[in-house]
């Protein structure tokens, strides 16, 4: 009982960073109709710009955070008007593959500036644990459920009460009557990539101090992402909310009971069921897809 | 299955019964019955939204109509078939091809593409012998394509034989949506509109091929059209749908004289 | 414009029918029979170049050409987006790895796994292919990215459970004594013939990846073929032509998964080594690198693509050693990390530019040659 508290504990912490993750992904997906492959790879960013930031820098994490938010948001709007813009129409899996094509092409910059060596945790947060009976949780652990809760708090209250959020919900509901309405799509759009590159750097500041190593396969963290916003449903924001969780503790659970070797596994294997038993997930919306 | 032998000349192709095709609360079509017999040219007119094309449906298997219907199919061999319940592939390789009102070709496929593609029911060629092509697959293009030309010589087409579909003007898709149904060597084809959309010329090369297929090869058809001078001139017997209800059947002198449909249709077009 | 009747319709059915086409074919046969003869020769400078990198380049982008023509084949034709597809290769190392001659094998001959293979990738084609006929688009690719990571576990264990941590090997398959007649076959002092080192693999690859292709574009000019397009088009019309859209779904499944099976099993005995790691997710990468430059819609695009992804880098790094580039520091340093990003560039601009790929730009310069003086 007391590993299976454990290890739902660190799943949770995990599944908080996950949320995060897919949050910004199912936004992108929700308002663009894109499904970003680079979604890890703007993850990993944000994990090594923290490196620059905190470890050979050693400045703020408040300021590392809102710097580097800043400098993927950055990104995402250029990818937005740059690439994904003389884009559209093309057929849905010409898009796929041009995230494809990101993904590859910031795998290589990271590999250039950083090399090809792995780097240890980032030790930035405080190192100590929260003992309860005996239960251990590492500092570390609540501060990033905390700092992804207050994320995902803040962007709920942005996508539900703001004009642009608004507008974002507006251009998924129905792009061409938004349009008609005088919303923007090209801003929508280019607002969609910026917050969900953002969701996934912050992730990745987070995730670089919680990680044992960081390197390249850090990306397969951002390709969790897809089982947890399949899981909640593909076009819901609190879905992906709650996949994340799911995602974080099975895999958590089933690192400890089976093997580091079936988290993988896990996370995709329960897509996997999910997509077959119910394709739309828990919270998606029914007629997304008609077979 | 049972096969029949009915002696006579109203030999039935289809014979439909109560067939109701419902999509929440409204009713699409509401208990329509007919026969066709065989060799017999059968139109089914009336204003859009009629339900005729939900009639095609239902036969074809894209829609299931509600309980309580009966759609029969008499295959060239005598064989009778419960359609209902079956699928759509099923269905058609007993003997039933159908063209679409917005035409439903492949337009990255070429005309002969899309023509061989109707012979599909009619081979067997598979991933095995297709793969290694020579032999059996070769024998079985080479016959396939023989049917093939006759269809694009009996449809004028053969200058567009190797073009993509995509680039050809709406009237030539028609006819070779046609020639596509015919390449399927139908006991019964269903013709949605085979007229609609196209010139006063367009539409009297259609007529003709229509006729032809009829001499030539005596194939059954359900004629669905608009153009009343075109129904009442080649149709041997009509039902009439308005809002999914049947309001008259028989033969063209009859149907003009019906005063339901006089009222509820002919009435308000003009040119009959 | 060529001025060319056909006259019968047997004479239509053949994939060369011109003289051009003729031609082509003639001097492509002689060239690939040349090529890795011209690559054996130490050339005098100033041809001295290392060529037989490219010797190693050539043969893994045959192998691999079958497998990214497989994949054009479900996703360009038939419109199925699978992501398993990397999992074949998998599927083959391990098919390879267990009925081989290798350490934990069976014992059986490289000749009598390949056909088995392929008829194990196609069984198991139809497995992961029936997801497809639940979920479609971007659901299907996201159930079949599953399947990967299943794959990837699968042979992470048997190798856990033969070689611990170690590579499973592949050792190098023979050709049998009963054929040792045959011209060019000259055994070693054992009596034994070994296929080993890229002169005479090129010959075990070459043939077998040009059977896997002819297969498929017989396949793709055929009824089934036809039929798949019908599907990615329209599935509701191809069903009311007689065709079973599932059935049809899952054949195209076999086929292709069967080819990226063949491919993963050349691979694993031309590599000579496999392990869980040179099976990361990473290699969805590069089967999208070649398929998306290429082209992926066409089986040309495949081979291409393929060809691309291996030929590349070898002429990147002959560009890097001219001399003034060859200064750069920076450039020295990062040498192959700049060749990930420009095949990551390349990814983009293919798809922003010219979606139909080389193999897209190959039907354009034909046709500018076909119509020239004409531009239109």
């Amino acid at each position: 009982m007391d590993t299976f508290l454990q290890l739902t504990a660190s799943g949770i912490a995990l599944g908080s960073v996950y949320a995060m993750v897919a949050l910004g992904f199912v936004l992108v997906f929700k308002s663009t109709d894109v499904l970003n492959f680079a979604h890890g790879e703007f993850l990993m960013l944000g994990s090594f710009l923290a490196l620059t930031f905190l470890v050979e820098w050693n400045l703020n994490i408040v300021f590392a955070i809102v710097a580097i938010a800043f400098i993927v948001a950055a990104l995402g709007v250029a990818l937005h008007y740059g690439i994904m813009k003389p884009l559209v129409g093309q057929p849905l899996f010409s898009v796929v593959l041009v995230t494809i094509g990101i993904a590859i092409v910031i795998r290589a910059f990271l590999l250039m500036t950083y090399g090809p060596l792995e780097r240890g945790r980032i030790l930035a947060l405080p190192q100590g644990q929260l003992d309860i009976g005996n239960l251990v949780i590492p500092y570390v652990d609540i501060i990033l459920f905390l700092v992804s809760s207050a994320a995902v708090v803040i962007f709920y209250i942005f996508f539900k009460s703001t004009t642009i959020g608004l507008q974002m919900r507006a251009v998924a509901e129905n792009l061409e009557a938004a349009a008609a309405m005088g919303v923007s799509p090209n801003k929508v759009f280019a607002v969609s990539w910026g917050i969900g590159a953002l969701m996934a750097g912050v992730a990745g500041v987070m995730y670089g101090n919680f990680t044992a190593v960081i390197d390249l396969n850090l990306a397969a963290i951002g390709l969790r992402a897809f089982p947890a916003a399949m899981i909640g449903g593909l076009d819901s924001v609190e879905g992906a909310i709650l996949g994340g969780l799911i995602v974080g503790v099975s895999e958590q659970l089933a690192a400890g009971y089976f093997g580091g070797d079936f988290r993988d596994v896990v996370a995709f294997g329960l897509m996997f069921v999910v997509l077959m038993v119910r394709p739309y997930g828990f919270f998606g919306t029914k007629d997304l897809i008609r077979v | 299955m049972v096969a029949v032998t009915t002696i006579g000349v109203a030999n039935p192709v289809l014979e439909i019964e109560n067939v109701t095709v419902q999509f929440g609360g409204l009713k699409a079509c509401n208990d329509v019955t007919f026969r066709i017999n065989e060799g017999e040219l059968f139109a089914m007119i009336g204003p859009n939204g009629a339900g005729k094309t939900t009639v095609i449906n239902a036969i074809t298997g894209v829609y299931s109509p509600n309980p309580g219907a009966t759609i029969d199919f008499t295959d060239s061999g005598g064989n009778r078939h419960d359609l209902l319940g079956q699928r759509p592939h099923d269905i058609v390789s007993r003997g039933i091809a159908r063209t679409f009102q917005n035409l439903a070709l492949f337009d990255a496929l070429t005309v002969l593409d899309n023509l061989m593609l109707g012979r599909y029911i009619h081979s067997d060629v598979g991933v095995l012998s297709g793969g290694v092509f020579w032999g059996k697959a070769l024998k079985d293009e080479l016959r396939q394509r023989e049917v093939v030309e006759r269809i694009i010589d009996l449809l004028e087409i053969s200058q567009y034989r190797n073009e993509a579909v995509g680039e050809l003007s709406y009237g030539v898709r028609k006819r070779l949506e046609l020639g596509r149904a015919l390449a399927q060597e139908p006991h019964l084809l269903l013709l949605d509109e085979p007229m609609a959309g196209q010139n006063l010329e367009e539409k009297q090369d259609m007529v003709r091929f229509i006729a032809d297929v009829r001499s030539e090869l005596g194939t059954t058809m359900l004629l669905i059209e608009h153009d009343m001078g075109v129904v009442m001139s080649i149709a041997e017997r009509i039902v009439v749908l308005n809002f999914g209800q049947m309001i008259g059947i028989g033969t063209p002198e009859e149907i003009q004289q019906n005063p339901d449909v006089v009222s509820a249709y002919l009435g308000t077009e003009s040119g009959v | 414009m060529s001025g060319k009747y056909i006259t019968d319709y047997r004479e239509d059915l053949r994939l060369i029918k011109t003289t051009p086409q003729r031609i082509v074919l003639v001097v492509g046969v002689l060239a690939t029979i040349a090529i890795p003869f011209i690559l054996q020769i130490d050339w005098d400078p100033p041809f001295d170049y290392p060529w037989r990198a490219w010797g190693t380049a050539l043969n893994l982008a045959l192998a691999w050409a079958i497998g990214a023509a497989a994949f054009n084949l479900l996703l360009g034709y038939t419109g199925q987006i699978s992501i398993a597809h990397a999992a074949f290769l998998i599927v083959g190392s391990m098919t390879g790895a267990i009925l081989g001659q290798g350490a934990f094998g069976l014992g059986w001959s490289l000749w009598v796994i390949l056909p088995i293979a392929a008829v194990v990738g196609a069984v198991i084609g139809v497995l992961v292919g029936l997801p497809a006929l639940r979920v479609r688009g971007l659901y299907l690719f996201m159930a079949t990215l599953a399947v990967h990571f299943g794959a990837i576990l699968l042979f992470r264990k048997y190798q856990l459970a033969t070689t611990k941590f170690n590579a499973i090997t592949y050792p190098a398959p023979s050709i049998p004594s009963w054929l040792h007649w045959l011209p060019f076959i000259n055994p070693d002092e054992a009596g034994e013939f070994l296929i080993k080192g890229d002169f005479r693999w090129f010959w075990v690859i070459m043939p077998i990846t040009s059977l896997c292709i002819i297969y498929m574009v017989n396949v793709l000019r055929t009824r089934e073929g036809r039929a798949f397009v019908a599907v990615r088009d329209n599935d509701v019309a191809a069903a009311l032509l007689g065709i079973n859209v599932a059935r049809t779904k899952l054949r195209a499944f076999a086929a292709s998964s069967a080819m990226v099976t063949v491919s993963g099993v050349l691979l694993a005995y031309f590599i000579t080594a496999r392990s869980d790691e040179s099976w990361s997710i990473e290699i969805i990468l590069d089967v999208a690198i070649m398929t998306v430059v290429g082209g992926f819609s066409t089986i040309r695009g495949g081979v291409l693509g393929a060809f691309f992804f291996f030929m590349a880098p070898l002429w990147l790094e002959w560009i890097r050693g001219w001399g003034f580039i060859d200064s750069v520091d920076w450039i020295k340093k990062n040498g192959a990390n700049i060749d990930v990003m420009i095949f990551g560039l390349a990814i983009i601009v293919v798809l922003v530019f010219k979606p139909e790929g080389l193999a897209g730009l190959w039907a354009d310069i034909k046709r500018y040659f076909k119509q020239w003086p004409f531009k239109y």
